[in-house]
C-alpha cells in the first residue's frame, strides 16, 4: 500500500462542481483540469492538445465531454480521447481520487516521477 | 453494414486532397467503407492544414505541426501532385493530367477555391498570395529580408497574417477597399472593435482605399488618394473563387461554386462536393451561399460519409456556419448570421467582447474577440427555439452559461 505522503493533492473538492471544471497544479507548475462527472472525479492537462488554450478557463463540459472554447474541439475527460474536431491527439489524464475533501494524485509511480 | 455502399464493386474517387477531401476519405474508412477509395491531389505534400499557414506557421515555420492526422491508410490510394482535367458524367470515367482515367461509381469534388488576384499587380516580383504550403513558404522566407508586409484586404487571412508579420518586428499594413474590415464574414461592430484593435497594436489600416500601382525602386505602392506606404512584400487577400472548372465543364450547375443539396449531391447522378467548392443553402440566410471556413468543410465531409455508410440515421447537413480566426492574441469567433434586427453587447471582466443577434425574437448570431468562454454555449442557442432575451443577456450579473443551459432545458 502507499502512503499518504505519496500523494499530491489538487484542490480541495469544494472548487470542483457538479459539471463545472476545477483546476489544480502538478508540483513542476503545470495546471490541470479537474472533472467531477456524476460523482466520479477526473483530472488531464489543462492545455488543449491542438492549441494555446486553457480547459479550465475557457472548456466547457457536458456530461463526460469537455469542449475547448477556441476552436470547439473535444475530449472525453475519462480517457483523455479527442472525441471531435479540429483535435485529434489525446489529452494526457492522471489518476486522482478523493481523500478527506482533496482531489489527489493516486498513482504512486506518477506521482513519485512528479516529485523529482 | 452500410446499405448504400455495401454493393460490391463499388469504387469512390475524391477530387482534392485538402481538408474536406482528406476528412471525408478517413471517414469512410473510419465507419467501415471497404470498396475501393481513391485521393486525388494536385499538391505535392501529403494533406495538410491551412490554419496555420497566416499564424503559427509564420512564426515558427514549423512544418511538422501542419499534416493532418491520423494519416490515411494504405487502403486509400492517395495520387499526388496529380490533376484531375475532365468529368465524364455518362461513362463514369475522370481524366486525369498524365492521359489516364479513373472509373467511378461516386465522385466527389473537393477542389476547394484559389485566391482571386489583381490583374494590375500580376506577375510582378514581391507580390503573392496564401492558399497552399508553397504560397505559405514563400510569404515566410519573403518577410525574412523585407521591412514591411502590405496586405491588400481586410478578410480573415489577410489580417491574420499581418498581425504574424507584425509579432515578427515588420511593418504592417492593410489596404482594404470597403469602408470596414471582415465585411463578408463579420458582424460591422464587431469589425470596428477589431480595427482598434490591430491599430492599438501598430498595425496601420487604411480603409476605403486601393493600391493603384507599385514603386519597385522605393518598394512603396501608391494609394488611390496618392499616398505612398511602405510595401517589401505585397500579399493580396481580396477573397477567392471556387475551382469549380471540372463540374462547369461537364455540365454540372455552379455559379462560383458547385451547387448542392442537404445530401452533398450535385445536378449530376453519382457527383458530390463537398468543402469550399460548394454552394449550398446557408441555413439562417435562406441563401445559397459558399461557407469558406473549416468546421464546414470537415463537417460536410463527415456527413456525407455518414449519409453514404449510415443512411438510416443520416440526416441532411445543416450546420450552424461558424469560424475562428486567430489573429495575434484576438481570438474572433463568429457564428451564424452576422446582422439581426436587435443586437446586444456584453464586455467581460477581462475586456473580452460578445456580440449577439436576434431575428424575430430568436438568437440568430454570435461574435466573440477574446471571450473564448462564452462563445461555444451561446452558439448552441442558433439552432433550436430555444432563446434568450437581449435583457437577460446584457444584465451585468447574468451568467451565460446558466442562461444558456436554462434556455435548452426549457
Ligand atoms: C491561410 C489560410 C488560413 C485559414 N484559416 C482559417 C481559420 O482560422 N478558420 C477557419 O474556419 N478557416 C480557415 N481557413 C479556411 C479553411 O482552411 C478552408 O475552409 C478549408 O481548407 C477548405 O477545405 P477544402 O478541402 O474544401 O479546400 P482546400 O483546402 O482548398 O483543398 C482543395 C484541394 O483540392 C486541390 N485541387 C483543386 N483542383 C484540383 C484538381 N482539378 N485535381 C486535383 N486536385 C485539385 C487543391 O489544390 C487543394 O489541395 C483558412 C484558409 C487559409 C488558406
Ligand atoms: S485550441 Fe483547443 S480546439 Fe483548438
Amino acid at each position: 500500500m502507499t502512503s499518504n505522503s505519496q500523494f499530491i493533492p489538487l484542490c480541495s473538492i469544494d472548487t470542483v462542481a457538479e459539471g463545472a471544471i476545477g483546476m489544480g497544479y502538478l508540483p513542476d507548475g503545470r495546471r490541470v483540469a479537474v472533472y467531477l462527472v456524476e460523482g466520479n472525479v477526473y483530472a488531464t492537462d489543462d492545455r488543449c492538445t491542438h492549441g494555446n488554450s486553457s480547459l479550465t478557463e475557457d472548456g466547457c463540459l457536458e456530461g463526460h465531454i469537455v469542449e475547448c472554447g477556441m476552436h470547439l474541439g473535444t475530449f472525453d475527460v475519462r480517457t483523455g480521447k479527442a472525441v471531435g474536431p479540429p483535435c485529434t491527439q489525446a489529452l494526457r489524464t492522471y489518476p486522482v481520487e478523493i481523500r478527506d475533501g482533496q482531489v489527489m494524485l493516486s498513482d504512486a509511480s506518477l506521482v513519485a516521477d512528479l516529485k523529482v | 453494414m452500410s446499405k448504400l455502399l455495401s454493393a460490391d464493386h463499388q469504387s469512390v474517387v475524391i477530387v482534392g486532397a485538402g481538408l474536406a477531401g482528406f476528412n471525408l476519405a478517413s471517414a469512410l474508412v473510419q465507419r467501415g467503407y471497404a470498396g475501393e477509395l481513391t485521393l486525388v491531389g494536385d499538391e505535392p505534400w501529403q494533406p495538410y492544414d491551412r490554419p496555420p499557414l497566416s499564424k503559427q506557421f509564420q512564426l515558427d515555420g514549423d512544418e511538422s505541426q501542419l499534416w493532418l492526422l491520423p494519416e490515411l491508410p494504405p487502403k486509400v490510394k492517395q495520387l499526388r501532385q496529380r490533376k484531375a482535367m475532365a468529368i465524364d458524367p455518362q461513362r463514369q470515367e475522370l481524366r486525369l493530367d498524365d492521359g489516364s482515367t479513373l472509373p467511378w461509381d461516386r465522385l466527389v469534388l473537393a477542389t476547394g477555391t484559389r485566391p482571386l488576384r489583381l490583374a494590375q499587380l500580376d506577375a510582378r516580383p514581391r507580390v503573392l498570395t496564401l492558399r497552399t504550403l508553397g504560397d505559405a513558404r514563400a510569404i515566410r522566407e519573403t518577410l525574412k529580408f523585407v521591412a514591411s508586409l502590405l496586405v491588400i484586404g481586410g478578410g480573415p487571412i489577410g489580417l491574420e497574417l499581418a498581425a504574424s508579420a507584425a509579432e515578427l518586428g515588420r511593418q504592417s499594413i492593410v489596404v482594404e477597399k470597403s469602408m470596414r474590415l471582415m465585411s463578408r464574414s463579420a458582424p460591422a461592430a464587431m469589425a470596428d472593435i477589431l480595427l482598434e484593435y490591430h491599430r492599438s497594436r501598430g498595425i496601420a489600416i487604411y480603409l476605403g482605399r486601393t493600391v493603384v500601382a507599385l514603386d519597385e525602386g522605393t518598394q512603396e505602392a501608391v494609394l488611390d488618394d496618392g499616398q505612398r506606404v511602405p510595401a517589401g512584400l505585397v500579399v493580396v487577400g481580396i477573397g477567392v473563387r471556387a475551382n469549380d472548372e471540372l463540374a462547369a465543364d461537364a455540365g454540372i450547375a455552379c455559379d462560383d461554386g458547385v451547387f448542392v443539396d442537404g445530401w452533398c449531391r450535385t445536378s449530376a447522378p453519382g457527383v458530390f462536393a463537398v468543402g469550399d467548392v460548394t454552394r449550398q443553402r446557408n441555413p439562417l440566410t435562406g441563401r445559397f451561399e459558399r461557407i469558406e471556413t473549416w468546421a464546414n468543410a470537415q463537417g460536410q465531409a463527415q456527413a456525407l460519409a455518414a449519409i453514404w455508410c449510415n443512411p438510416d440515421e443520416a440526416r441532411a447537413y445543416e450546420a450552424v456556419p461558424w469560424f475562428w480566426s486567430d489573429q495575434g492574441s484576438a481570438r474572433l469567433q463568429c457564428a451564424g448570421a452576422i446582422t439581426g434586427e436587435q443586437q446586444a453587447w456584453r464586455v467581460d471582466a477581462a475586456g473580452g467582447r460578445v456580440l449577439v443577434h436576434w431575428s424575430a425574437g430568436l438568437v440568430t448570431g454570435v461574435a466573440t474577440l477574446n471571450a473564448t468562454r462564452d462563445f461555444g454555449p451561446l452558439k448552441k442557442l442558433i439552432v433550436p427555439r430555444a432563446t434568450i432575451t437581449p435583457e437577460q443577456f446584457s444584465a451585468p450579473e447574468a451568467n451565460i452559461r446558466a442562461l444558456v443551459q436554462q434556455a435548452l432545458a426549457a
